[in-house]
């Protein structure tokens, strides 16, 4: 009887070891980065993969010292699933998502709104897939970009994440979302949300400005300042690098303290979204000859300068969603309705309708702490 | 060095109690909660969890009074025989089947997140085997193991819940009180039902070393319980909103996978949560494989043929198992599961202990 129960007991070890569901590292292929384009023909959707290379990685070579990076493995498929069991039958590794960091979504793909909710249902549901892959949108085509992105950084394929990680917080030009995020915006707004825009230039990735979205499919494009606005209103834009003409020279200020705070009123009949800004930067440049800038009036005046640009950037970025786009793609009725729910109920229903009758009052505190070594 | 009596302290109950009902329910209890009250689940998770707390004390004071007996006694002779005989069997199969439901929506996630290509039922027998080896060795042994693990356990969960409180985004949370009484409440009586592993308490107090401090003990432990399933509610809803909380099938899972941790030295941190939950299963398994064995030993009425306790554990074993595998699929599971916890829950968990609460309560002032 002894014997029998340690048998057991050695046999219970046995199935504790998760040896059923075993895979080697070697016989993966772990894709970093992945492009979704719609397709020209009877497919749906064109996927660009980028694996990582893994033997560049262990053997320490850049991947500008190699041989030409590889392009990524281009498939075709009416869902994220089928096209990636195709691209398992053109590598000798399993494709596995499970460390997918990127993804890049196509202009035509975003301009469908039935194939985008598709696209994010498969990537939300999708076991492998975390929700903290960035997201991002371009102009042109996600094939391009993705091969781009190659081209950069052939072996780990993290780029993308690496830019994020080192630099997107201090420059103020884009913000990280993440998938979960942006499901999230979309699902609280309705479809509407800013995804950042990536793009391919003759130097290589750009990443900066927006792409809006409105009822789940795209309306336009935000451009770097205009993105700069809207990280602006959501405290994130710490970083930017705002300037302006201070006695016939250009002054560059650095912002390193961002707050916003966005609150509700009513007056006769009309609802009011006052904005108020406020700002710390750091003066960064005059003129060399210039030696008057350290005194409390010139600070003033370039104070009061700075928070009139800042005003009028902030009232452009507004005016995109007010008049242009006429879509709340700033999401102000989720606002409205954790702030104030009697007002929501009145003129938040329809939040297409409420931006655009909206009256917004921007103020802007700009103070400028430090300029720098020389006075 | 070690008593080997089969009897616990307060702390070792407190320590399984807690294990016990942080099964699957705190996992899947965000989302039932946010698809009736919206982002008010936190409120209505906070009331039904300190409404049950305080209710442990029915329990309690039962236990208390007939420290020797379980429900199969205290019901025999509070409600005549055949009552007490054929609840007690209804318990026991409600027990049974609720772990059975238990273990294969844990191999269900398991299977999702981990296992992918493992059958079901390789899961589901290890689980059992070490369940079974467990429970057959007697309650003591349980309650070491669960005091051992409610370390290693709780202390990951709670460093991620530290993370949590504060990469989450608490404007989610707003406008608050926006929902009605009536959702509230209905979120509140979803909570009160998540409570399955509460009639165990009709059979814990034989096993009591102090059965006169486990009030407090009990007390205390379902305060604990109710402060980690509001915290854990209100940070899944802080972390994905409400209209995303509702889509997914485990939310506290998933949140734990979307924290970012400092450094990004680690990844996949839903590893954790896993781990708690896998300690998690394997207390209410056991604690159900052991609490069935006993309940038939004890509904046995002849004294001299009586099977002991530990010779019922292959039989109900199968049951659970058989009742693990037979569900087609996760959706059902979860179907089953809620009428399990609406009927057979409320009542065991909610009219039972109140009906025999009061007729002994009558019974005592007819005997003053």
């Amino acid at each position: 009887m002894k014997y029998i129960k340690k048998g057991l007991i050695v046999l219970m070890v046995c199935f504790l070891t998760g040896c059923w569901d075993d895979k080697e590292m070697e016989d993966r292929s772990y894709i970093i980065t992945m492009g979704i384009d719609k397709s020209d023909d009877d497919n749906k959707y064109l996927l660009t993969l980028a694996p990582a290379q893994l033997s560049a990685m262990n053997s320490g070579e850049e991947s500008s010292n190699s041989e030409a990076p590889e392009k990524g493995i281009t498939v075709k498929g009416d869902s994220i699933a089928s096209a990636v069991r195709q691209a398992d039958t053109y590598s000798s590794r399993q494709v596995y998502l499970g460390q997918l960091k990127t993804v890049v979504l196509g202009k035509e793909l975003l301009q469908q709104k039935q194939y985008l909710q598709s696209i994010l249902d498969e990537l939300e549901r999708n076991q492998d897939i975390s929700g903290k892959i960035i997201l991002l949108g371009t102009e042109g085509s996600a094939q391009e970009c993705v091969n781009a992105i190659l081209e950069e950084d052939a072996s780990t394929g993290l780029f993308i994440w690496d830019f994020y990680k080192n630099t997107a917080q201090d420059v103020a030009v884009t913000k990280k979302l993440d998938l979960e995020t942006f499901l999230r915006e979309l699902r609280q707004s309705k479809g509407n949300s800013i995804l950042p825009k990536i793009t391919t230039t003759e130097q290589g990735i750009k990443i900066g400005g927006g792409i809006a979205l409105s009822d789940y499919a795209f309306i336009g494009d935000l451009t770097d300042k205009q993105e700069q606005g809207v990280l602006l209103l959501q405290q994130e834009g710490k970083g930017a690098v705002i300037e302006g003409i201070w006695q016939n020279n250009t002054v560059p200020m650095w912002v390193y303290k961002n707050k916003s705070k966005l609150y509700f009123t009513e007056e006769n009949n009309q609802l009011i979204c006052h904005i108020k800004l406020f700002i710390e930067g750091s003066a960064e440049g005059s003129n060399l000859e210039s030696r008057n800038i350290f005194q409390s009036s010139s600070i003033n005046e370039i104070e009061n300068m700075f928070e009139i640009i800042i005003k009028s950037e902030i009232e452009n970025t507004i005016a995109l969603a007010q008049k242009k786009y006429k879509k709340d793609i700033f999401d102000i009725a989720s606002e409205l309705k954790k702030q104030n729910t009697e007002l929501y109920q009145k003129y938040g229903n329809n939040a297409n309708e409420m931006i655009q009758n909206t009256v917004f009052d921007v103020t802007v505190s700009v103070k400028i702490r430090t300029i720098g070594v020389v006075d | 060095m070690f008593s080997e009596n089969d009897k616990i302290s307060i702390r070792q109950l407190q320590a399984l109690l807690i294990l016990d009902l942080f099964g699957t329910g705190v996992v899947t209890l965000p989302r039932q909660t946010v698809n009736v009250a919206g982002n008010d689940a936190y409120i209505a998770v906070l009331l039904g969890s300190i409404i049950m707390a305080v209710f442990t004390l029915v329990f309690t004071i039962l236990g208390q009074r007939y420290t020797n007996k379980t429900v199969v006694e205290i019901s025999q002779m509070l409600l005549s025989r055949p009552v007490g005989l054929l609840l007690s069997l209804g318990l026991a199969i409600k027990i049974m089947i609720g772990a059975g439901l238990e273990l294969r929506i844990f191999c269900e996630m398991i299977g999702q997140s981990m296992l992918f290509r493992t059958p079901i039922f390789i899961t589901a027998l290890a689980m059992l085997l070490i369940c079974s080896y467990v429970s057959a060795i007697g309650y003591e042994c349980r309650a070491r193991t669960g005091e051992i693990l409610f370390v290693f356990v709780f202390v990951p969960f709670l460093i991620l819940m530290f993370l949590a409180i504060f990469t989450a985004d608490y404007s989610n949370l707003r406008p608050v009180l926006s929902h009605s009484t009536s959702d509230i409440a209905k979120g509140t009586w979803y909570t009160i039902l998540s409570f399955q592993g509460l009639e165990f308490l009709f059979l814990v107090f034989p096993y009591l070393q102090c059965p006169k401090r486990a009030k407090k003990g009990m007390l205390q432990a379902g305060l604990i319980i109710a402060f980690f399933m509001t915290l854990i509610t209100l940070l899944t809803i802080a972390v994905f909103g409400q209209y995303s909380v509702t889509n997914k099938l485990f939310p506290v899972l998933q949140m734990m996978d979307s924290l970012q941790l400092p450094g990004s030295f680690l990844d996949r941190q839903d590893i954790f949560m896993l781990w708690f939950w896998v300690v998690s299963i394997f207390a209410s398994v056991s604690a159900a494989l052991f609490f069935v064995t006993i309940l038939f030993e004890r509904i046995q009425q002849n004294k001299n043929k009586k099977i002991p306790a530990r010779k019922w554990m292959l039989f109900v074993m199968v049951i659970v198992f058989l009742v693990a595998i037979l569900p087609q699929d996760v959706a059902s599971t979860h179907e089953y599961m809620e009428r399990l916890k609406k009927y057979g829950g409320t009542f065991y968990i909610l009219i039972l202990p109140v009906v025999l609460f009061v007729i002994d309560n009558i019974k005592r002032r007819k005997q003053v």
